[in-house]
């Protein structure tokens, strides 16, 4: 199991963990401190000691001056952990510890948290004996009350596996991570699907590497057969792909029989080919197909000769800079000089002159030359068929690239786009297997071309194998166009009560990666306003379409006619829920600012394209 | 409010999506024993007569009316081979035909009752009017004001991001004007639908039903029919109060036939014989003394309908003596806008 994949379950227990230590102060600040010495004389009394319960003992140690900086010292930590920035963790817990001491006593819950945070940030470290210095060290502490500290007990098993693995000692170490998958699942803040899969997987990578695979399977399988994992198919589904996905770097075999279990139970269902969690097993099974493998990408024959390839090189690199400086035409110049170059040097029936010719044109592209790039794509296709064949790996490029250039284009071409990504995708999965990670983005945008064509369920396949793609890979980001994509096959369907909760997530991951400034965030969240007020919902809307005037407004200005169509809307939208008195103030607000706005020569952000 | 249809006009220059037309499949004149409408009401021995594009024309026991086709059971049955020949749509002249008028209140009652609904003298008194909304579907709605003053002194200006549209009538006669984002200058000239060519009536700020005493006007209640409000799955039944004047111009009027603090529903315009236009209005708000509607849909029966969301409105707005006369011409370079 990868170390990332290891902590982000660890740190989520001790996140859920974390509530409980502060949670703890305010009932430990009313519970009777016998070993606690007396504030000092004079002080006056804390926040902590002005709400406890009347007849609470008086001799309570006052933490209450610190704990905004043992609570940011708590913060801290577990973002080192998260990072597996260890030694920061580490040192950040015991300051927390020397903190929580200072005051002269002792505070129970917070000494604890800051111990687990020790173990978490040793095991990582792979320190063995200060692992167990530190486990033994909790359990001093948990020992006068251990049932209160049972939440803690998952972390003293984690901390034992790491050891046992450590070591070599991997039936030990199975049995831990059992006992912690057991501990989690009576704990109610860490019953959580993504810690106890981890302590399954651990568990039966642990079983594996200790020479028990049948026992490592049946773990597995005596999983899977819990009721809760079998609400319906969906969730079986779901349930082996998450297992499969946290096992696969460790256990490709066990990832295996995981897949194709879920892909059986996919085909099962009615219209699985556009059946989401079926798609995934698909990808899967593709994936861990392809690991198995141990193919490697293709050769190409693109290598030129040393010299001319570092001329080449430095050409690119220059034409690229100019690009980035918006001197485009001055970047074609020296992506010609490349051509020559590659001319010279290989001949203009070499791959290598075919591929520099696919450059030129996605520069010429860029330069607004667009039929010159498109000339140049289909010289470079023709090349490299005239010297590898028709299904040369090296073509895969020049396809896409000239797919682009012709969906983007001003002529309507969908149906020529299409067919250049089927043959690019034919092409990869020869070499790469089905539903291969590099193959996401034009799925997604083929689907778009086919949704143009109203090839619904082609569309529909292809967006789902883009978004299926990316949550087996754990890349949900990657496949947002695709999930706008879905809502916008629905939308164009007049499906509109099933578009939802496909805008709402790509909406969601684009906020995510690309930021609410970023234009498609703002276009995806101004469609989730606009599906909302469809569908009857104006005042779901509200704050949605509040957000977006917001932005507009910091990124446009205020007298921006962007800023002023889309309060305009929001004006609107207030009267749709009945809340004329926003209304009112806002249209008034906008009447005085017309003039102002219309003054103004429309600004270059305005993009009439986008629906308001 | 009349000039409201004037603005409605105007937006249909603009290419705003036409309306959904439903398609209705019932089996005509053939007796259900009973339906349950999906508002929860039960009718008994129903049949059905007439169908349109949104409502249904039926009889049931102890009534007779158009009924929503989204009020309809989703398992009606359809049955092309036992549909009736189509029937032309001519609603409220089939509600006639049912109709038992002896059950109604008179029309006089009912046209003052609509009004005093509205605000009675004070709409009446009423000096000008600004209206600041969203015409088209919703969500994808064009920025709109209006201002609107008697007799018949309107100004609607239309907001795009590129420029704005003005279109105008006041003591001078129609106009148009638009002003291109970032410049200057507005560009005057004659309206594209002269008002001078509608009848004086149609334009004017206040509805015939209002001063049908003035206008020596013959007011009958001509049927009863369910309207469906806006944001909402129950229907009202209204009263059909028609207004004919003299020369022959004719509008109806449907009026809630059991809430009498709530002014008319719709208002269809007449040419002849023939619907020309439908004006629904919906989402009322009180606004001090008057009780005025925030959405208005406009149909002028070629499949396309427009709806205008109003979200504020100003009464007796301070207006210069020059709002409605329009823009100086471009040579003069005045700057009106």
């Amino acid at each position: 199991m990868t170390s990332a994949g290891k902590f982000v379950a660890a740190v989520a227990a001790l996140m859920a963990l974390g509530a409980v230590g502060l949670g703890y102060w305010f009932l430990s600040a009313s519970r009777p401190a016998q070993t606690v010495p007396q504030p000092p004389a004079g002080a006056s009394p804390t926040k902590s000691q002005a709400s406890a319960p009347v007849g609470a003992p008086a001799n309570v140690v006052d933490f209450g001056p610190i704990m905004a900086q043992l609570d940011a010292i708590q913060g801290s930590a577990r973002s080192s952990l998260q990072a597996e920035h260890w030694d920061e963790a580490a040192s950040l817990a015991q300051q927390g510890l020397k903190l929580v001491e200072s005051r002269g006593g002792v505070h129970e819950p917070l000494r604890i948290l800051f111990l687990a945070f020790q173990v978490e940030a040793a095991s990582g470290a792979k320190r063995f004996p200060e692992t167990a210095a530190y486990i033994q060290a909790l359990l001093d502490q948990m020992k006068e009350s251990p049932a209160q500290w049972q939440d803690y007990m998952v972390t003293v098993h984690r901390g034992r596996a790491a050891i046992a693995e450590g070591q070599a000692r991997y039936l030990d170490a199975a049995d831990e991570w059992g006992q912690a998958l057991s501990s989690a699942r009576h704990n109610p803040k860490l019953a959580r699907k993504d810690i106890e899969v981890f302590y399954l997987a651990s568990q039966a990578n642990a079983l594996t590497r200790g020479q028990r695979p049948a026992d490592a399977k049946a773990v597995i399988e005596t999983e899977l057969a819990l009721p809760e994992h079998n609400q319906n198919n969906s969730d079986r589904i779901e349930y082996r792909l998450y297992v499969a996905r946290r096992i696969r770097d460790d256990n490709l075999p066990i990832a295996g029989w995981l897949a194709k279990d879920a892909l059986a139970i996919g085909r099962k269902l009615p219209n699985s080919r556009l059946n989401l969690d079926a798609v995934e097993a698909e990808a899967a099974l593709a994936d861990i197909d392809y690991r198995a493998s141990g193919r490697a990408e293709p050769e190409s024959q693109s290598e030129s000769n040393p010299e001319a390839a570092k001329a080449m090189d430095q050409l690119k690199k220059q034409a690229e800079e100019l690009t980035d400086s918006e001197k485009p035409k001055a970047a074609l110049e020296l992506m010609a000089k490349r051509l020559s170059i590659a001319e010279q040097a290989d001949g203009k029936d070499s791959v290598v002159y075919a591929l520099s010719l696919d450059e030129f044109a996605t520069t010429a592209s860029a330069a607004g030359l667009v039929d010159l790039g498109e000339k140049a794509y289909r010289q470079s296709i023709s090349i490299i068929e005239a010297k590898e064949g028709r299904e040369a790996y090296d073509l895969t490029t020049p396809l896409n690239n000239l797919a682009d250039l012709l969906y983007f284009g001003s002529t309507d071409r969908s149906s020529e786009v299409e067919m250049l990504w089927q043959r690019s995708l034919a092409i990869f999965e020869k070499y790469e297997g089905p539903l291969h990670y590099d193959s996401l983005v034009i799925r997604a945008n083929m689907g778009y071309a086919q949704k143009h064509l109203k090839h619904w369920d082609q569309a529909e396949r292809s967006f789902k194998e883009a978004i299926a793609i990316a949550q087996w890979h754990g890349n949900e980001s990657e496949a947002s166009s695709a999930w706008f994509g879905m809502f916008e096959l629905r939308r164009d369907q007049d499906r509109l009560s099933e578009a939802e909760p496909f805008v709402m997530r790509s909406f969601d991951l684009r906020q995510h990666s690309l930021g609410m400034r970023h234009p498609k965030t703002r276009m995806t969240l101004n469609n989730v306003v606009w599906l909302k007020r469809q569908l009857g919902k104006p005042q779901e809307a509200v704050p949605f379409l509040e957000q977006l005037a917001r932005v507009e407004a910091e990124i446009y200005g205020p007298d921006d006619m962007n800023t002023f169509m889309r309060q305009w809307d929001l004006a609107g939208l207030y009267g749709e829920v009945g809340d004329w008195g926003r209304a009112d103030e806002l249209g008034r607000d906008l009447e005085s600012r017309a003039a102002a706005v219309y003054a103004h020569p429309l600004g270059e952000g305005f993009d009439s394209n986008v629906p308001r | 409010m009349t000039p409201m249809r004037r603005a409605l006009l105007l937006l249909m220059l603009l290419p705003f999506f036409a309306a959904p037309c439903f398609s209705a499949d019932l089996v005509l004149n053939r007796l259900f024993p009973m339906v349950v409408l999906k508002d929860g009401r039960v009718l008994k021995n129903v049949t059905f007569v007439a169908s349109g594009s949104s409502t249904a024309m039926a009889k049931w026991d102890g009534g007779r009316g158009t009924i929503p086709l989204d009020l309809l059971p989703d398992d009606l049955g359809a049955s092309p081979a036992a549909a009736a020949p189509p029937v032309e749509r001519h609603e409220s002249a089939a509600a006639v035909a049912f109709f038992d008028k002896s059950k109604a209140p008179g029309a006089q009652v009912l046209a003052d009752r609509s009004l005093s609904a509205e605000g009675g003298q004070a709409l009446i008194a009423l000096g000008a009017i600004q209206f600041q909304g969203e015409m088209g579907p919703i969500g994808e709605g064009t920025p709109t004001m209006m201002v609107a003053a008697p007799p018949n002194f309107r100004l609607t200006e239309i907001l795009l991001p590129q420029g704005r549209l003005i279109e105008g009538f006041g003591p001078k006669g129609a106009w148009s004007a638009a002003q291109k984002t970032g410049g200057a200058a507005a560009m005057m000239k004659p309206a594209a639908h002269s008002p001078a060519k509608r009848s004086d009536l149609e334009e004017s700020f206040i509805e015939p039903l209002w001063r049908w005493r003035e206008l020596n006007a013959t007011l009958a209640v001509i049927g009863e029919e369910l309207v469906t409000m806006q944001n909402s799955t129950t229907s009202v039944r209204t009263y059909v109060v028609s207004v004919t004047l003299p020369d022959g111009s004719r509008w109806d009027y449907l009026i809630p036939a059991d809430d009498p603090k709530m002014p008319y529903l719709v208002k269809r315009s007449y040419r002849g014989e023939k619907i020309v236009a439908t004006e629904r209005r919906s989402r009322f708000r009180r606004i001090g003394d008057l009780m005025l509607p925030m959405q208005y849909e406009y149909d002028e029966g070629n499949g396309r309908t427009v709806e205008f969301r109003i979200f504020r409105v100003v009464l007796n707005p301070p207006l210069e003596p020059e709002t409605f006369l329009g823009p100086p011409s471009p040579e003069q370079k005045g700057t009106h806008l």
